[in-house]
């Protein structure tokens, strides 16, 4: 009954007092943990052995152990990767990690080795090899908190491929804003990793002929994937037409030639300033049309009424009744 | 006379014929050898060229060439005449901007990059092309390429415009830097323990923060996912009993309902964090994991912050004893 009445989840701090109990206890201090990989593809051959260097960092103030083991990556739309729980299916007793555990002290790195078999029948195309760097838990604690980082290599088998990338612009035909703003969607239709890049070249009516242009990094898109791009678009005015003729190039078979998507769109763009100063004009337009409208009438009927006073005979306006005051 | 004079006016008139088409064929021919002439065409501004490698005959370098057009007109080649000797390799196209996908080739010391559809280009447009697996000539000295636009003609549309003067040098030190792709991943907290009662609503409704920060270079930013190892805050005591999730995921976040659950609400800067957390909506971890929050670009200089409120509330229902679970954040940058 009495345990019943202290049920008590976690009581490491016993004989405490109440208002020490109260605040959260037993928070174990931070880690801080940083991976770096090769920016470009590295490039090997089907049959040898290659060897990618990466970095595990510390830059936090406490030593941390980490260990690197290789996992399944996915690689989604839009660039989001998501890390599996094992390892790749297809890498399988292929990649290792010199070393695989890794003591870091505060503020300190130890260089990895990702070494990878690489099978004699690979065709040509990008290949990722997955991994992720965990820490090893030390902090005592009823609920643990670890923050690990997923990453992966990009191994580049050289070789003719076949790529092939369709794209679509999104963009409303009329925007009310200062810019015209719409997606442009790369999807990989071909066989093959694609790294794409481009450009969106702008002009506007009324305006200058000479185009703004909106540049793309290279981007990567998997096979099977998409990828979609903020392109924008401003005309020189507050009111204009402004043309996007957007131009995606990737490689073709081989990187000597390259291929283009070109797509073309036409969007009239209405600054919503444009229309409050349209509806001031246009209503003091009607307040001045009113007034010379009120200040016409008033004329017509002060000469209506001096018309009337001069027809009068002036027997009539003699006959006519006298009011005053005397 | 009359006779005469009909055939003084037709002589006259067959003369005005006669000088109109001469005009008219001087004008023609001064705009043909005007358009096809290259001493008229304008040249190139904003020429630039660098290497990726100065040492002479170093292999697997990188071009890149940078201007603007001066003429508006429909560019079918553009042609690098790299000065000296030694230029070798077979180019590949890493980047072209401002001008339509193309292939590149090299005959001795001149790359063509023929454009596959020729377009018009207007003037003063930015064009870019970067080009690899090219190797330096020789000897030592200073380079300069020169540049030229034509039409399918071919005709000269711009150039030929010579570029700043590239020094190869065999006694230098090339120096490359290699920025990697990094994330840093801080946790602010690595284990946490909520002494509780439930006699007393102030230690049976107890909340942790998790502050986590990351900061990235890489371009596409990075996608933060969370997972737990059960279902719920579990007891290794008689029965293993378990204080719920609040939810079942994300996809089910709750404004907090009260004891007995455990569950989490995230808030944060510089990252977007799921709208599952919206009005402080709180949702129970998964063991497969759900992804929380993102970016879609780098950091910059300014760490992204992101706050986990774990919340835990019991009442008598509850079973003593010691729950347990273990949190993982996992972070994974985008790729580029």
């Amino acid at each position: 009954m009495f345990s019943a009445l202290v049920a008590v989840l976690a009581l490491v701090l016993l004989g405490a007092t109440a208002a020490a109990l109260a605040a959260p206890s037993g928070a174990a201090p931070g880690r801080s943990l940083a991976v770096s990989v090769p920016p470009e593809p590295t490039v090997v051959h089907p049959g040898e052995t290659a060897s990618i260097p990466i970095r595990v960092l510390n830059p936090g103030h406490q030593p941390v152990t980490a260990t690197i083991t290789g996992r399944q990556v996915r690689l989604l739309d839009d660039g989001v990767v998501r890390v599996g729980a094992g390892p790749d299916p297809a890498w399988q007793g292929r990649v290792g990690f010199t070393p695989s555990l890794v003591s870091l002290p505060a503020q300190g790195y130890a260089d990895v080795r990702v070494n990878v078999e690489v099978p004699a029948t690979l065709d040509p195309d990008l290949r990722f090899v997955g991994f992720l760097v965990s820490p090893v838990q030390t902090s005592p604690g009823q609920v643990q908190v670890i923050n690990e980082i997923g990453s992966f290599v990009t191994l580049d088998v050289p070789g003719p491929r076949s790529t092939r990338l369709r794209a679509k612009l999104r963009l409303p035909g009329v925007t009310l804003g200062q810019e015209a703003a719409g997606r442009l969607q790369v999807h990989n239709v071909g066989r093959s990793a694609v790294r794409f890049w481009g450009e969106n070249d702008t002009t506007a009516w009324p305006g200058s002929g000479t185009p703004r242009q909106q540049r793309f990094a290279k981007s990567l898109v998997p096979m099977g994937r998409s990828r979609s791009v903020r392109v924008v678009a401003r005309p020189h005015w507050w009111v204009g037409f402004v043309t996007l003729q957007v131009r995606i190039v990737y490689p073709a078979a081989t990187e000597a030639a390259t291929r283009e998507i070109a797509l073309h769109k036409r969007v009239l763009v209405v600054d919503p300033r444009a229309l409050v100063v349209l509806g001031g004009v246009l209503a003091a337009a009607v307040v001045m049309w009113m007034r010379r409208r009120r200040r016409r009438r008033r004329r017509l009927a002060a000469r209506a009424r001096r018309k009337g006073s001069h027809r009068q005979s002036p027997r009539t306006r003699a006959s006519a009744p006298k009011v005053g005051v005397s | 006379m009359h006779s005469a004079g009909a055939v003084l006016h037709r002589s006259s008139a067959a003369r005005r014929r006669s000088a109109a088409g001469l005009a008219v064929t001087v004008v023609a021919w001064t705009l043909f050898v005007w358009s096809v002439a290259p001493a008229h065409a304008a040249a190139l501004t904003n020429l630039n060229w660098s290497v990726s490698n100065n040492q002479v005959a170093a292999t697997g370098v990188t071009y890149s060439y940078s201007f603007k057009t001066a003429t508006t007109g429909t560019i079918k080649t553009i042609t690098f005449a790299v000065s000296g000797a030694g230029l070798g390799g077979t180019p590949a196209i890493v980047k072209n901007y401002g001008i339509p996908a193309g292939t590149v080739a090299r005959s001795g010391q001149t790359i063509t990059y023929t454009v596959t559809t020729a377009v018009s280009v207007a003037a003063s447009v930015p064009i870019y092309i970067e080009l690899s697996g090219l190797t330096n000539g020789t000897p030592a000295g200073g380079y300069t390429t020169s540049i030229t636009t034509q039409t399918s003609v071919p005709a000269t549309i711009d150039g030929p415009t010579t570029s700043n003067t590239v020094t190869l040098a065999a006694n230098n030190t090339a120096v490359t830097v290699t920025l990697d792709k990094s994330l840093t991943f801080t946790l602010d907290t690595t284990a946490f323990t909520l002494a509780m009662d439930p006699s007393l609503p102030a230690l049976a409704d107890q909340s942790q923060s998790v502050g986590l920060t990351i900061q990235t270079n890489a371009n596409s930013g990075y996608t933060l996912t969370v997972s737990d190892l059960a279902a719920g805050l579990q007891s290794a005591g008689t029965g293993n009993p378990v204080i719920a999730d609040v939810s079942s995921g994300k996809a089910t976040s709750v404004t907090w309902p009260g004891a007995p659950k455990f569950g989490y609400t995230v808030t944060g800067t510089g990252a977007t964090v799921d709208a599952a957390f919206s009005a402080s909506k709180y949702a129970g971890y998964v063991a497969a994991g759900e992804q929380i929050a993102s970016r879609a670009g780098p950091t910059g200089g300014t760490a992204d912050t992101v706050t986990i409120a774990n919340r835990v509330a019991i009442d008598f229902t509850a079973a003593t004893g010691d729950y347990t679970d273990t949190i993982t954040y996992t972070v994974t940058p985008n790729f580029t």
